[in-house]
């Protein structure tokens, strides 16, 4: 890789991180279009996506058998649709650490301080979330066209839409930075972590069913990550309802207010971890290595 | 009886792409190689990089179709007669890496050993007196993952060996090994060479010694062509006729130039920075250019600190038929 | 020096080749935690889809069988597919095409090792994810369901080993391929729902991978709820994939044949030169 990241040795004033924040994401860029000649882009970025979005629509048609404008059906599209943030961007993050890790061997050379590296991770997380909406864009026009997937357009609540949607992508940088501060010590199965964590909260968040269907204990767990509501708040934005029967009584600012608490928690929990494991990754000396697969 | 090896005006073209825009490239490796291998020969196959060494083997191992001309193993057509011919041969490549992390050492030759039907009875003790031979025996069952790079080697080589071939190919086999195991691996082939009388190996180096040592005839071959075949000591004594000469320099003097002058057949040349010297090692007609060539020096100021005249190895023999050293960074290239 | 009879040799080779697949299943048993644990969450999503649709219950029996099935898929796109590709780099495979046995047993020594690996997967996931969402069985004839899973995956391992061979001349692209195939054949092969709501043109050409008839027959013989989900009848996907077996089995020998004398042509046969 012939891409240099220089990372400013001193202080952390706002100037410097910018400067920082704007390398990383062209780093990203750099990364991601790398391997975006047009067939691999395409595969990533639309035909993954729009195959895992037509399994959903045909589960859907042989079971009710009905119009895809149903609100079931609308509620599960949507939330399909937004979810690919949450895999996309977290796996961007805490790939980026396993990446940097094991083929690019830069991670060595970032490692200043926390800040520092989060910084890194998000710009790298920019040309991700950039990516992705191309893919979002796609799925919802096959949605709207094709499928007649009704958006009630003089309802929509825009303001409601544009506050929730960075602040849950902020959300889920952190959950990427949590998971690469695991991804640090777990030299193995890296790769089955990040994958595995994108599935779980693929259940756990009802991103495609509500989350009443959920055994209780799974619906604790529902009600404690910011990506649940992150889902509710953009689906009520848009489509002016609530999927699940227990968030119907929940009035938007509540939800709202979930949302902000949740994602400052899981930000300082990312901190946190993200700081141990980065120790207890160096003491054991396992910074360098190499899974050599 | 049928020559081991035998090739007739062989060529082997590559077609390269030289980039988006430019024409296709080709590259001959090979350029009418004609040779002749004996039953029972240990053959050697000497050559700088690019030479064309692997890819003669790889066309008499069936990997490689030639382009033109026709190669015989045991007899056999190598475009026609693949069977048989893959029946009889075996190949190491030196540094190329064979076989799964996942497995040890002794089920990685076992299993290269079924693709060749040995029973397994046959196949384990061969395994072991190799594995005993090369020094590998107490990382028998040891993962190849864990093994380092050298004994990953050394088993690559045991490989060739296990399914008991009639014509074996060496491409490098000492290639990146310490000293005590480049030995070892060297005892073992001639060991091997004079318990199976009728067995043949071909096998390519960088390494003059190591053609020297082993070698009943030898080959050097430089842009896809032969240039010269025969024993070790009839090639020496082809160069003995002229003068061979190392010479101690002061400084750091460019001495290509030397080239060019009458008399003078090939050279190479090495310089130390810290001592501030440069060995040279020119290889002339006869003696009677030597007082020429210090004339030469003198004019320009470069201090002599030494001469010696010596026998003459292998290495000159490459020197005077390719003008440059085998692995000389500073070859002054016709 | 012994020529050993041909049906010795081959039958060795693919023991041989077949060997670290099925040892490496078994050394490295630490995967199989995430190797069922990642299947299981994705199939629990879509039996949450079916429940909250209020779908008959056979539908979970769909997706935790279509579930499980997914770990042959992904053997033959990975460990099928490209697997070449990775054998040029450690050099591998000319070590292969050089010895004296037919490629065909080292593609069927491959085959049938990730068919053993991919069974131990696939029975994980089966085991746990019935136990999980409480699957019931129907099964009146096990030896016809026996006979299909069968059939499918030797028809299944013939296709793996025919990408194998048509991909022996590439490089990253057979990567590429398998990267691109995977879930787009989730969604035709209907690996969660049957098939047949795609239609039954889509349907028919879908057939081609083996794994659309082996899903949707077996799925007919232990699911017998609703006749009208079936694509064709059992016996039916039976005969189509007795006729897909040979078909796959004889396009791989001689794609086999074709590609390795035009990588001897081109000098393909390894990545690397010295
Ligand atoms: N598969 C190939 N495709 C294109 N060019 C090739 C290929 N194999 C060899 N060549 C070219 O043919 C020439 C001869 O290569 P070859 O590997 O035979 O040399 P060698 O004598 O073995 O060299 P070394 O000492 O470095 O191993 C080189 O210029 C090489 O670049
Ligand atoms: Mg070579």
């Amino acid at each position: 890789m012939a891409v240099s990241f220089e990372v400013p040795r001193r202080g952390s004033t706002l100037k410097e991180i910018w400067i920082q924040f704007k390398q990383a994401s062209r780093l990203g860029w750099l990364i991601e279009s790398n391997w975006a000649d047009p067939f691999v882009f395409a595969v990533y970025s639309l035909i993954r996506p729009l195959s895992t979005a037509l399994i959903l629509v045909f589960m859907y048609l042989v079971v009710v058998r009905g119009s895809t404008s149903n609100p079931f059906f609308v509620h599960l599209y949507i939330g399909n649709a937004f979810f690919m943030y949450a895999g996309r961007v977290m796996m961007g993050i805490s790939y980026a650490i396993i990446d940097d890790r094991e083929h690019y061997e830069m991670l060595k050379y970032i490692y200043i301080s926390p800040l520092k590296i989060f910084v890194f991770l998000l710009g790298r997380g920019v040309a991700q979330v950039i990516t992705t909406t191309v893919s979002v864009l796609v799925i919802l026009l096959l949605g709207l066209w094709p499928l007649g997937i009704r958006i009630p357009w003089s309802s929509l609540n825009w303001p409601l839409f544009f506050i929730s949607f960075p602040l849950g992508i902020i959300a889920i940088a952190f959950m990427g930075y949590l998971i690469a501060g695991l991804a640090l010590v777990i030299a193995r199965h890296s790769w089955a972590i990040a994958d595995g964590v994108g599935a779980v909260l693929y259940v756990v968040s009802g991103a495609i069913f509500p989350i009443d269907i959920l055994p209780s204990w799974v619906q604790v767990i529902s009600r404690a990550i910011p990506l649940t509501y992150w889902l509710e708040l953009l689906r009520r934005s848009l489509l002016g309802s609530s999927f699940s029967p227990s968030f119907n009584t929940m009035p938007d600012w509540e939800l709202f207010l979930w949302l902000v608490g949740l994602t400052v928690f899981f930000g300082f929990l990312g901190y946190f971890v993200f700081q141990r494991m980065n120790i207890v990754a160096r003491r054991k000396g396992l910074i360098d290595q190499t899974s050599g697969y | 009886m049928n020559k081991a090896i035998q090739t007739i005006d062989l060529v082997r073209e590559f077609r390269v792409k030289a980039g988006k825009d430019r024409e296709n490239r080709v590259i001959r490796a090979l350029d009418g190689v004609n040779l002749e291998v004996e039953q029972g020969e240990l053959f050697g196959l000497l050559g700088p990089n690019g030479a064309g060494k692997t890819t003669l083997i790889k066309i008499l191992v069936t990997l490689l179709y030639p382009t033109s001309g026709q190669a015989f193993v045991d007899g056999l057509d190598v475009t026609r007669d693949v069977l048989p011919i893959r029946q009889r041969i075996n190949m190491v490549s030196g540094g190329e890496y064979s076989g799964y992390g996942i497995l040890t050492v002794r089920e990685t030759l076992w299993m290269f050993s079924q693709f060749y039907g040995i029973p397994y009875k046959v196949a384990f003790e061969r395994i072991n007196e190799l594995l005993e031979v090369v020094g590998l025996k107490s990382e028998a069952n040891t993962r190849v993952s864990r093994l380092s790079t050298g004994m990953r080697q050394k088993m690559n080589f045991c490989r060739g060996f296990v399914t008991g071939p009639k014509i074996l190919f060496l491409d490098e086999p000492t290639l990146g090994l310490d000293v005590e195991a480049a030995r070892d691996i060297r005892a073992y082939i001639k060991t091997w060479m004079e318990k199976h009388r009728d067995r043949t190996i071909l096998l390519t180096t960088h390494y003059m010694a190591e053609a020297d040592e082993l070698c009943d005839r030898v080959a050097i071959i430089d842009h896809g062509k032969i240039l010269a075949c025969d024993t070790p000591q009839a090639l020496k004594k082809r160069v003995s006729g002229g003068s061979i000469l190392e010479m101690s320099l002061s400084g750091l003097d460019e001495l290509s130039w030397l080239k060019g002058k009458p008399g003078v057949k090939g050279l190479t040349s090495s310089s130390s920075i810290e001592k501030n010297r440069t060995a040279l090692k020119l290889v002339l007609e006869s003696e009677e250019f030597v007082p020429e060539v210090i004339r030469e020096l003198n004019q320009r100021e470069i201090p002599i600190l030494s001469v010696q005249s010596v026998e003459p190895t292998l290495e000159d023999v490459f020197l005077t038929l390719v003008g440059r050293g085998l692995s000389d960074e500073n070859s002054t290239t016709p | 020096m012994r020529i050993p009879p041909p049906l010795e040799l081959f039958i060795r080779s693919i023991i041989g080749r077949a060997y670290p697949r099925v040892i490496g299943a078994n050394r490295e048993l630490s995967w199989l935690i995430p190797e069922t644990v990642l299947p299981l969450l994705g199939l629990a999503a879509y039996v949450y889809v079916y429940r909250a649709m209020k779908a008959p219950t056979e539908f979970v029996g769909y997706v935790v069988l279509g579930g499980a099935m997914t770990a042959y898929w992904l053997n033959i796109l990975w460990s099928m597919a490209s697997q070449f590709y990775w054998e040029k780099e450690t050099a591998n495979l000319q070590l292969y095409i050089m010895a004296p046995v037919s490629p065909m047993a080292i593609l069927l020594g491959m085959g049938i090792g990730g068919l053993v690996a991919s069974t131990i997967r696939a029975g994980a996931v089966i085991i746990v994810g019935s136990l999980l969402f409480g699957v019931t069985y129907q099964v009146s004839s096990l030896g016809l369901i026996l006979l299909v899973f069968f059939l499918s995956m030797v028809a299944l391992y013939g296709m793996g080993m025919l990408l194998a061979s048509l991909f022996l001349l590439s490089g990253r692209e057979a990567y590429n391929l398998s990267n691109a195939l995977q879930e787009p054949v989730y969604l035709f092969s209907g690996f969660y729902f049957p098939v047949k709501s795609l239609g039954f043109w889509a349907a028919a050409v879908a057939s081609i991978i083996p794994l659309t008839l082996g899903l949707d027959a077996m799925r007919q013989l232990m699911f017998p709820g609703d006749p009208t989900l079936g694509f064709l009848s059992p016996w039916v996907e039976c005969g189509i994939l007795l006729l897909l077996c040979p078909l796959f089995l004889y396009l791989a020998k001689v794609a086999l044949v074709k590609m390795e004398r035009a990588a001897r042509i081109k000098g393909t046969l390894s990545l690397r030169w010295q």
